[in-house]
């Protein structure tokens, strides 16, 4: 058979992805656990192929095809954990917390970045938080990293900010059910801010999904914010993402709070 | 590893950004001794490689960070001196049964899915290099 002529008249990148869309069905979420296992799997099926192959076999292309084999399984396993932590639903205990002390446990959780500068304004003896401490400190950790991940490897400021607040009239995101505020709630607000590469406007509406990464294979599953914005709803909080006017991106994630410290 | 005279074997390229996939998609490929084989894995050097290396054919991932397999073909297909190249579809991102329903071509281009075994990528390749 002859090779299929392409088409004379090429569509625009976006009505390409449609037609795929279209003839794959596929959502965006199917497509990227697709993706995320496929492509593993491809290597794993590729290394077999290698090992059965004509190659002659020492110890460099044997330890090669063995890591190849070992991080295909692992970035599978992954992945599996990964979309059943995203499809199923999120356990919590709640305990009082102090704000300041959870993004210091969150902080201490990270890798170390030298080129990356900390600051730190913390209001001191703020109200108590009620919310589940690890699914917290693991959100706190995971905007932070998104902000070092954006400095990188160039380096930057990442400035975490906290303060009380109380609101003075209702305040809810129409989408989003379960997030609101009312007037007379008390809250603490937890800003994470970096001078990175910002988010592209264009992939602002994207950020929360499932598998959204800009980062290379292996770096970022896409998880992250998808989680976060899980964990915030089961709280009734919120989580607002955005670029700043003089570069870089704050996040800014309210919590409700005792009204006493 | 080859019989036959370099200029005799077909110049694949392969782009994905996936190292570890084109690093073992051209070792199979070169073990044949029927091919020269080339990889990128940065899909913004896609075309400069393409002009640069001159590929009899070229196996494009969808899912890339940066450009995608859509916006390359784009690029490629509008570019006076590269839309005689042929390409063809490695992707994660259909199921067999999906190419089967659109006769292996989608949107004009063929497709294989991931994961494909060399001798699929061999037959694959086979069928869609220029006579
Ligand atoms: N502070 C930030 N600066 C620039 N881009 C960001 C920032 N936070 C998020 N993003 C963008 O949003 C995408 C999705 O973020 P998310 O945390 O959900 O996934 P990830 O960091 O890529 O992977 P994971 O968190 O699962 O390891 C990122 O890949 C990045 O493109
Ligand atoms: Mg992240």
């Amino acid at each position: 058979m002859n090779s299929a002529p392409p088409p004379d008249q090429t569509p625009p990148p976006e009505n390409t992805l449609k037609q795929l869309e279209e003839a794959g069905a596929l959502s965006h979420f199917a497509s990227s656990v697709a993706h995320e296992v496929c492509n593993p799997l491809s290597q794993i099926v590729l290394a077999t192929d290698l090992l059965a192959g004509p190659r002659p076999m020492n110890d460099d292309l044997r330890k090669k095809i063995v890591g190849f084999l070992r991080q295909g399984a692992d970035r599978i396993d992954k992945a599996m954990k990964s979309m059943l932590q995203t499809c199923s639903p999120i356990e919590t205990s709640m305990t009082a917390e102090d704000a300041n002390s959870l993004i210091e446990a969150a902080l201490a959780s990270l890798t170390e970045a030298p080129s990356v500068r900390i600051e730190k304004h913390f209001t001191p003896d703020l109200p108590a938080i009620l919310v589940d401490k690890k699914h917290i400190i693991e959100t706190i950790a995971g905007l932070c990293a998104n902000a070092i991940d954006a400095m990188l490897p160039a380096g930057g400021t990442l400035t975490l900010t906290t303060s009380s607040k109380i609101f003075t009239s209702s305040e809810r995101e129409g989408w989003q059910r379960q997030s609101w505020f009312r007037a007379g709630d008390h809250a603490v607000v937890i800003e994470i801010a970096d001078t990175g590469h910002g988010i592209p406007e264009n992939k602002m509406g994207l950020i929360y999904e499932a598998f959204f990464t800009t980062k290379a294979a292996g770096q970022g599953a896409g998880l992250g914010l998808t989680i976060a914005k899980k964990v915030v709803d089961l709280h009734h909080g919120r989580l607002e993402i955005s670029n700043q006017p003089e570069g870089g991106v704050l996040a800014v994630l309210t919590l409700k709070s005792s009204a006493q410290p | 590893m080859s019989d036959s005279p370099d200029s005799a074997k077909k110049k694949i390229l392969l782009i994905d950004d996936e190292p570890f996939i084109t690093s073992l998609m051209a070792m199979n490929l070169e073990d044949t001794g029927r091919y020269e084989v080339r990889e990128q894995n940065d899909s913004l050097k896609a075309l400069d490689t393409i002009m640069d290396f001159v590929p009899d054919l070229v196996v494009l991932d969808v899912m890339m960070p940066d450009l995608d397999g859509a916006d390359i073909i784009y690029r490629l297909k509008n570019d006076a001196r590269l839309k005689h190249i042929a390409v063809v579809f490695h992707t994660a991102t259909v199921r067999e049964a999906e190419l089967h329903a659109h006769g292996g071509i989608i949107s004009g281009f063929p497709f294989l899915a991931k994961p494909a075994t060399t001798d699929q990528m061999i037959d694959f390749i086979e069928k869609h290099l220029p006579k």
